[in-house]
Parts: C-alpha cells; sequence; structure tokens
C-alpha cells in the first residue's frame, strides 16, 4: 500500500547565533555572522500507511516538533522530502493541509472569545465542509466525547479537558485523512486522558485516520500505538513496535516472590536484586538471556515461594536506555 | 466560499459575541470614542489659540481630523489581530495560521474584529460632518466634494493597513515590534491630523512617502479646498493606498518565507 506520509532523509539544519559574553560581546555580535550550525532533524526517513496509529517519541529538544512542523508546511526542510499524501507540504501548503488535522497541545487553534459552536462553524465554512456532513459529524461527536454541554460557552471559559475535546472535534471537522497530534493529554487528569484515549482509538478504528501522536505519556504509547518511531538528537533511533522496541533494548523484567519464612541474605543468580525486605524479594533480570521460569526455579531454590508478581519493563525506563545508547 | 464571505462570517460572530453583554459593548464603544476624541479636544485648543494653521482655519484642519480618525478607527476595527501581530510570533501562534489553507494573513485577519473600535471613527465622523457643514455653508465644498470626502476616509484605512502591515512584518525577523509602532503609525497618523503646510519639508516628504499618510486626507483635501493640488490628487490618494498595500503585501509574503525557514 503507497504509504500516506513519507520522510526521506528529512534535514533540518539551523543557524545558531554564537553565544556572545558580556556588553563588548553582544555589540560585536550585532555585527558579525558569526554563528553555528545546529542539525534539529538528521536524514530521518520513515513511510506511514493510511490508518496507521504512530507514536513519535523523543526527549526535549530531540526534534519531534521540527519533524513535525515539517511535515505541515509551518517549515521548510534543509534538506531531503516530505510527502504527505504523495504531495510536498513546502510546495502545495494551501493543498495539502486543506487535508490534514493538527492539534497542537499546548495552545488552542479556537476562537477565544467565541461559544464552541462559532470556532466550529467558522471552521466548517473555512474547510468547506457541508451542512449536512458538518451536523452528523457533530452528533457523532458529542456521543463520543460529550461536548454538548459546553457548545455554547466562549473557549476561553473552558477547562483544560474541555478545550483539549473541542480542539479535537476541530481537528476531525473536516474529515481528514491525517491528523498530527502534539502532545493532547498534556496537563490533563486521569477520566480526561482515559476518555480522549477512548475517542482517539475509536476515530483511528472507524474513520480509518491516520494518526501520528507526539506524546511524552508511555500510557498514551501503550494504550493507542502500534507503533513506535524514536528519535534523539535528531536521528531516528527507532521505528517499529512496543515489544520489539523492549526487545531491542533489553530492558530487565521485574519479578517480586514472597517466600513462606523471611529470608536472611538475598537470594544470588543471573539477577539484580532490587529491594528485599524480611520474606519480599524484587529482582531484575535480563528476559533475552534467562527465562522468567528458569529465573523463578532458582529463586525457589532459596526457599519455598508463596507468591509470584511479574512486571513488565516500564516504558519510561526503556526509552531512557534507549535515549541513553550511543547509535 | 470566498474571502469576503468568510470574514463576513467571522464579524457577524465577533459581534453576535460582544453584544450578548450589550451595556459593556455600548460602553466600550463610548469609552474609546471619548478617549480619541482628546486628540480633538487638544487641537481644538490650538485652534481656538492661534486662529490658523498653516493657513488652515478650524473647520479645514476638523476636515482633516475626521477623515484621519475614519481611516483608523476603520483599520482598528477590521485588524485587531495586524495591529498586535508579534503576539503570534513570540508565543509561536503563527504556526496555527500556516496550518489552515487560506493564506495567512485572511486567517490572521478572521481571528478577530473590534466593532467597539468603530467609537474612533464615531468621533471622526461627527467632527468631520460639523467641519463639513460648515465648510459648505462657506460655499467651499460642494455635495460631490463631500461624497467623494466620504469614500476618501473609508478607503484612506487602507493607509495605516499598509502601516501597520509593514511594521508586523518586521516581527518575523525582529520579534518584537510593539516598540516600532509608536513611529511607524500613531506619532504619522497623530500628524495627519494637522495640514503638512505646518512641518518642515523633510517631514512633509516623509509623510507623503515612506510614512504616507498625506494620502489618507491632506493630499485630496488641499485640492478640494483650493489650496493647491490639481485633480489627479483625487485619483492618488486611493491608488497610492492600493499600491501601497500591494507592496506592503509582498513584504509580507517575503517575511513569510524567512519564517518558513528560521521558524520562530
Amino acid at each position: 500500500m503507497a504509504a500516506i506520509v513519507e520522510a526521506r532523509e528529512l534535514t533540518k539544519v539551523f543557524r545558531v547565533a554564537k553565544d556572545r559574553r558580556g556588553l563588548l560581546g553582544a555589540l560585536r555580535g550585532l555585527f558579525s555572522n558569526e554563528g553555528r550550525d545546529v542539525k534539529a532533524v538528521d536524514r530521518i526517513t520513515f513511510e506511514i500507511a493510511p490508518g496507521e496509529f504512530v507514536g513519535y517519541l523523543g526527549p526535549n529538544g530531540a526534534g519531534k516538533s521540527t519533524t513535525i512542523k515539517m511535515l505541515t508546511g509551518i517549515l521548510h526542510p534543509t534538506s531531503g522530502e516530505v510527502r504527505v499524501e504523495g504531495k510536498s507540504p513546502q510546495r502545495s501548503r494551501k493543498e495539502v493541509v486543506r487535508r490534514l488535522g493538527v492539534v497542537f497541545g499546548q495552545r488552542t487553534q479556537l476562537w477565544w472569545d467565541l461559544p464552541v459552536r462559532d470556532s466550529f462553524e467558522l471552521l466548517a465554512a473555512m474547510y468547506q465542509v457541508k451542512p449536512e456532513a458538518y451536523q452528523e459529524i457533530l452528533k457523532r461527536f458529542n456521543e463520543m466525547l460529550e461536548i454538548g454541554a459546553f457548545l455554547d460557552v466562549p473557549v476561553r471559559k473552558l477547562s483544560l479537558g474541555q478545550r483539549m475535546r473541542a480542539d479535537l472535534v476541530a481537528a476531525w471537522l473536516h474529515r481528514p485523512p491525517v491528523v498530527f497530534l502534539d502532545e493532547p493529554t498534556i496537563g490533563l487528569d486521569a477520566v480526561a486522558k482515559g476518555r480522549i484515549r477512548a475517542f482517539l482509538k475509536e476515530i483511528n478504528r472507524t474513520e480509518g485516520t491516520t494518526i501520528m501522536l507526539t506524546t511524552h505519556d508511555m500510557d498514551d504509547i501503550e494504550q493507542l500505538c502500534s507503533r513506535v518511531i524514536v528519535i534523539n538528537h535528531g536521528r531516528l533511533i527507532y521505528d517499529g513496535d512496543l515489544e520489539g522496541m523492549r526487545r531491542t533494548v533489553g530492558a530487565p523484567s521485574t519479578l517480586r516472590v514472597e517466600y513462606t519464612r523471611t529470608l536472611e541474605t538475598a537470594p544470588r543468580g543471573p539477577w539484580t536484586v532490587l529491594a528485599h525486605e524480611g520474606a519480599a524479594v524484587t529482582v531484575a533480570f535480563d528476559r533475552s538471556q534467562h527465562t522468567a521460569a528458569a529465573v523463578i526455579a532458582e529463586l525457589s531454590r532459596y526457599g519455598e515461594l508463596r507468591d509470584i508478581y511479574m512486571a513488565e519493563p516500564d516504558i519510561e525506563n526503556v526509552i531512557e536506555r534507549m535515549y541513553r545508547q550511543v547509535m | 466560499m470566498n474571502a469576503l464571505r468568510l470574514y463576513g462570517r467571522l464579524a457577524a460572530a465577533s459581534l453576535r459575541a460582544r453584544m450578548q453583554y450589550k451595556m459593556d459593548f455600548l460602553m466600550s464603544t463610548f469609552l474609546y470614542g471619548m478617549l480619541t476624541v482628546s486628540d480633538f479636544l487638544m487641537l481644538a485648543a490650538i485652534m481656538l489659540r492661534f486662529r490658523e494653521v498653516g493657513g488652515w482655519n478650524i473647520y479645514e484642519v476638523g476636515l482633516l481630523y475626521g477623515m484621519s480618525w475614519i481611516a483608523m478607527g476603520l483599520y482598528r476595527t477590521f485588524a485587531p489581530e495586524l495591529h498586535n501581530f508579534d503576539r503570534y510570533i513570540v508565543y509561536g501562534e503563527f504556526d496555527g495560521l500556516l496550518v489552515r489553507p487560506w493564506p495567512t494573513l485572511l486567517t490572521l485577519l478572521g481571528r478577530n474584529f473590534e466593532p467597539h473600535r468603530l467609537g474612533a471613527a464615531v468621533q471622526g465622523g461627527i467632527i468631520l460632518w460639523i467641519s463639513v457643514s460648515h465648510l459648505t455653508q462657506a460655499g467651499v465644498l460642494d455635495g460631490l466634494d463631500v461624497a467623494y470626502i466620504v469614500a476618501a476616509s473609508i478607503v484612506g484605512a487602507l493607509i495605516p493597513f499598509g502601516l501597520s502591515l509593514f511594521t508586523a512584518t518586521l516581527a518575523f525577523w525582529v520579534v518584537r515590534t510593539g516598540e516600532l509602532q509608536p513611529f511607524t503609525m500613531y506619532a504619522p497618523v497623530t500628524a495627519s491630523q494637522y495640514p503638512l503646510t505646518v512641518y518642515p519639508r523633510w517631514l512633509r516628504l516623509l509623510l507623503s512617502s515612506i510614512l504616507p499618510v498625506a494620502f489618507i486626507n491632506y493630499i485630496p483635501a488641499q485640492y478640494l479646498l483650493g489650496k493647491g493640488g490639481s485633480v489627479w490628487s483625487l485619483v492618488a490618494a486611493p491608488a497610492f493606498g492600493v499600491a501601497f498595500v500591494t507592496v506592503a503585501y509582498a513584504f509580507w509574503r517575503l517575511g513569510e518565507r524567512h519564517y518558513h525557514s528560521t521558524g520562530s
């Protein structure tokens, strides 16, 4: 199937003014053109197929926002290619953008002083959405996100959760085939996050919208994304599924066991002891080296086991290890 | 859906939203009118003391004042987001304009509409009416002249709009342009309330070229009042307004290109 979003050797170099000290330095800085080049995005290549739900991860300053900005036509790449539905967002901005939805988590794109409904109607006019289509989508989204309650409230009076829901509806009004979400769950409470995740999952399933999600929230990734692209220092360091990511990094699995009797000394074996409190011992081991069964068998040589608890490698942990890896 | 209709919908929505607080809206309009009429009070004080300024009497100066404020009031009503554009660069809101399938300037203007600023145009209109009444009674102006004056005052809004567009475009390079506005907007427009004859040559030149506020009122008024110029002055004013905005828009597009390459 043809890719709906493509990046090929995508690169963005910014020229940063040389850091100057002192007043004299600052004055000199006004008259010189010296600076250094910073590669915010370095030859990133990926292809996204229609209907995929992709997570785009990276630490702050990794180049995530810069990549998204090039995909949406906000920035022009220094070199490399970007294509959305086969077209260049740089050369055909208005054409491409007409079929895109974008949500910036930190800022709203709605009209601040107007009721939510007015923002929707203005956007429907802007994207030439037919009245029947507009009514239908409003009804559907109301069912999923319950926005009916605050349609007549000015945007500036909405809570963060309400505003986020309104921004999501706004992004989907013209039924774009591709939507970019930049930190959509940031700052929200657990209930609000859950509601939005359910909505995104549903929409991806029923509308077939291709979604690219930038986030720091690991639960977002776990619950929504079938595929994860990780970038760091502008370079792509992983592109695949979550399970593969865990395996690649060799992140330790955690195992907690409870013995029937208190152990004097911590058990020794192919693991690292993370905690030892009386009869309870928590160990971390490398799954690619030893099976969980083998580790449990080994642990039971130190006493009778009463209870066992296994935890998957914490995604946060996986990501951190990945960032620290030398590529 | 063409641009004008889209803007019309926004204006209607904005008006509806503000009308919800009727008293508030009426008060704001009135207060803004009062605030701006303070300019006239200063002018009147000078006129009453000096009878004539640069060879123009109080009604002739009132004509200049009225035209200038109608133009300015209209600009402030329809282009508040352009007036405060540097905010879009400082807070990264320009990105939001780039993801809409319309020219960024249009999307920008469509973000807000401030009907209470018409208060300035209203007070200018009142002063204009009083001045024009006296001048027609004195036989200096006829009906056709008055029709032209009203049209020119409205079209004159293109000049402050162009000045604002140039100033706002600088934000793509300089970021904070609020500090520039007193020089590129407020001072020149205030200066246009008086006949250019009171200013030294270099200033007259400046106000008819780089900061072309003379084309809002002085240049056509000069001819209509029989103080100079030619019939071409009547054509020059609106023509210059259109040309000025066209050049400013080209500059804006240049700024946009710069933004695409450097971000905010």
